[in-house]
């Protein structure tokens, strides 16, 4: 027994190689992590039973998840008004951004002119507009809308004229042998082509984005994520706060998902590359 | 009979003819901090339709500037082009080009890197799958139709990029060092399936290259660019029969043709 056992040993480990640890399995890379949080929420939950820290400065997890159980309805209305602004401020931020780029490499005029502006738009920390922002559009969607465009555009800008940059100028002496007009030349070559770009500002886009959305409702709206957390620090009810704020958190990695997602479908060439 | 007559009465047979191109007193200069340069010129030079033209020459001559004004991509700084006997405006488009890189699309598969010109220029979608089909065939790319360029070696990815400058039966081909990327291996081998494609249909071709293997293997004519400015300062005539041999180097013409250019090389100072 003892001797066929070590016979076998070293041949697994050799046929599996050094990588061929249960670690690496792929359940092991959805366990592993969702044990490590677990085992941080209990260490949460039994740090503040121990050090008797009041749930009124700290909510322990068990009660705000307990909370965002309970209040599910209300954490959804407001989650959906955020993820709404979230999806057309990016798809109006996403779409300015392409086009300005688009027009900034493509006409040198407009890059001389623009970038100045740009530049200095861009050192603004743009989330201390929001005040200016709500004032000139009001409390409600149009403002949040605004805000958020304005602030997803510049990542998705820079990184589109760095897409269209990065072409291989002599595709160009192809498509003009083809006879393209301009608008076949973006869409069947630059476009694509910067298309990887594109979506790295998207994703940059995503985070800014939400930051973008909270900060606005907490300055002035009705609705939101933003504006649950302002209304639960009105109430010093800490337990709703960290629950919106999971709940902040959730639309933020659903919308990162939803971009990564997104780009593998269209980008399926991706797949095979490195 | 004359060489290059034969060819231009073969081309009658083939389903479109090549297209006539010439140039008249071109001249490329470039602004630099002594002055006027001139880099290119002046140069006189004919190719008659269905013919296949090599030009060769040292690296930076201007042989690849020679080829983007002929094709009318960037302006001269003087002179005219014709093709077909009208005088050149607007970029060719009558036209396929190769690149010495293969400039394929990473983001479409090798068949529809090739259909791109179908698309752009309007053609009929399934005559021209037929036609991609017949040239990835003849190129050995069979199995290649659906894979992206980032899963071919060089070889296959610079055989797309032939396939993609053919596949709408234009009437001039143009290349660019188009195998000066490859090993000497892959190199001979798609020199040598080349031929036999320009055989079935008799584009007139304009061939850039230095290598003087690639161009009398490949051309009914060669012509000799000098560097600092590029000029023609000769003109051979490749009289070897159709098709050549893979193997070149074991033929005698061959090496008296190679002397020749070496001896022109020589001449004008390339070699030392």
């Amino acid at each position: 027994m003892t001797v066929a056992s070590e016979e076998r040993m070293p041949r697994s480990t050799i046929a599996k190689g050094p990588s061929g640890t249960i670690f690496d399995s792929p359940a092991a890379k959805i366990v592993l992590p969702v044990l490590t949080i677990v085992l941080a929420l209990l260490a949460w939950e039994y740090a503040e039973i121990f050090f008797q820290i009041p749930s009124y400065l700290l909510p322990r997890p068990s009660e705000f998840l307990g909370r965002f159980y309970t209040d599910f309805g209300q954490i959804w209305l407001n989650a959906v008004a955020t993820g709404q602004v979230v999806i057309y401020a990016f798809v109006i931020g996403g779409l300015v951004g392409i086009g300005l780029g688009y027009l900034i490499v493509t006409f040198p005029p407009v890059e001389r002119g623009m970038y100045p502006l740009i530049v200095f738009l861009q050192i603004i920390p743009k989330t201390i507009t929001a005040p200016v922002f709500v004032t000139w559009f009001g409390v409600g969607i149009f403002s949040k809308l605004t805000l958020t465009a304005f602030i997803t555009f510049f990542p998705v800008l820079v990184d589109s004229i760095a897409g269209f940059r990065s072409i291989d100028p002599r595709l160009y002496y192809l498509s003009r042998s083809m006879g393209a007009t301009r608008w076949q030349t973006f869409r069947r070559i630059q476009f694509p082509a910067a298309l990887p770009q594109i979506f790295s500002g998207l994703k940059i886009g995503t985070v800014y984005a939400i930051t973008a959305v909270i900060v606005i409702e907490f300055v002035g709206s009705v609705d939101g994520l933003g504006n649950l957390i302002v209304q639960a620090l009105g109430m010093m009810d800490l337990t709703l706060m960290f629950a919106a704020i999971l709940a902040t958190s959730l639309l933020g990695l659903f919308f990162s998902l939803a971009v990564t997602s997104l780009e593998r479908i269209i980008m399926p060439w991706k797949r095979f590359q490195q | 009979m004359d060489l290059s007559l034969a060819i231009a009465q073969n081309t009658q047979s083939s389903t479109k003819p090549g297209m006539a191109l010439a140039g008249r007193d071109i001249t490329k200069s470039f602004d630099s901090m002594g002055g006027r340069n001139v880099a290119l010129g002046p140069i006189d030079f004919e190719i008659k339709a269905g013919e296949f033209v090599s030009i060769i020459g040292a690296s930076g001559c201007g042989k690849s500037t020679l080829m983007l004004i002929t094709a009318g991509l960037i302006p001269a700084s003087s002179g005219v082009i014709t093709a077909g006997g009208q005088m050149l405006a607007e970029p060719l488009t009558d036209i396929g080009i190769v690149f010495q890189d293969h400039l394929l699309l990473d983001f479409r598969t090798a068949m529809n890197n090739v259909l791109i010109q179908q698309e752009i220029r309007g053609l009929d979608r399934s005559a021209s799958i037929e036609r991609a089909k017949h040239l990835f065939e003849k190129l050995g790319l069979s199995g290649a139709s659906n894979r992206y360029p980032s899963q071919l070696s060089g070889g296959m990815r610079q055989r797309v990029s032939i396939a993609r400058a053919l596949v709408h039966e234009p009437s001039i081909l143009m290349m660019d060092e188009p195998f000066g990327a490859l090993d000497a291996i892959t190199r001979t081998q798609i020199r040598h399936d080349l031929e036999l494609l320009w055989l079935e249909t008799r584009k007139t071709v304009m061939f850039i290259t230095h290598s003087i293997e690639e161009a009398i293997g490949l051309s009914d004519r060669v012509l000799v660019l000098s560097q600092g400015p590029g000029r023609i300062i000769e003109e051979i005539k490749i009289d070897l029969p159709r098709p050549r041999p893979v193997h070149l180097g074991e033929y005698p013409e061959f090496s008296e043709y190679a002397n020749r250019i070496y001896g022109i090389f020589e001449k004008i100072g390339i070699y030392k």
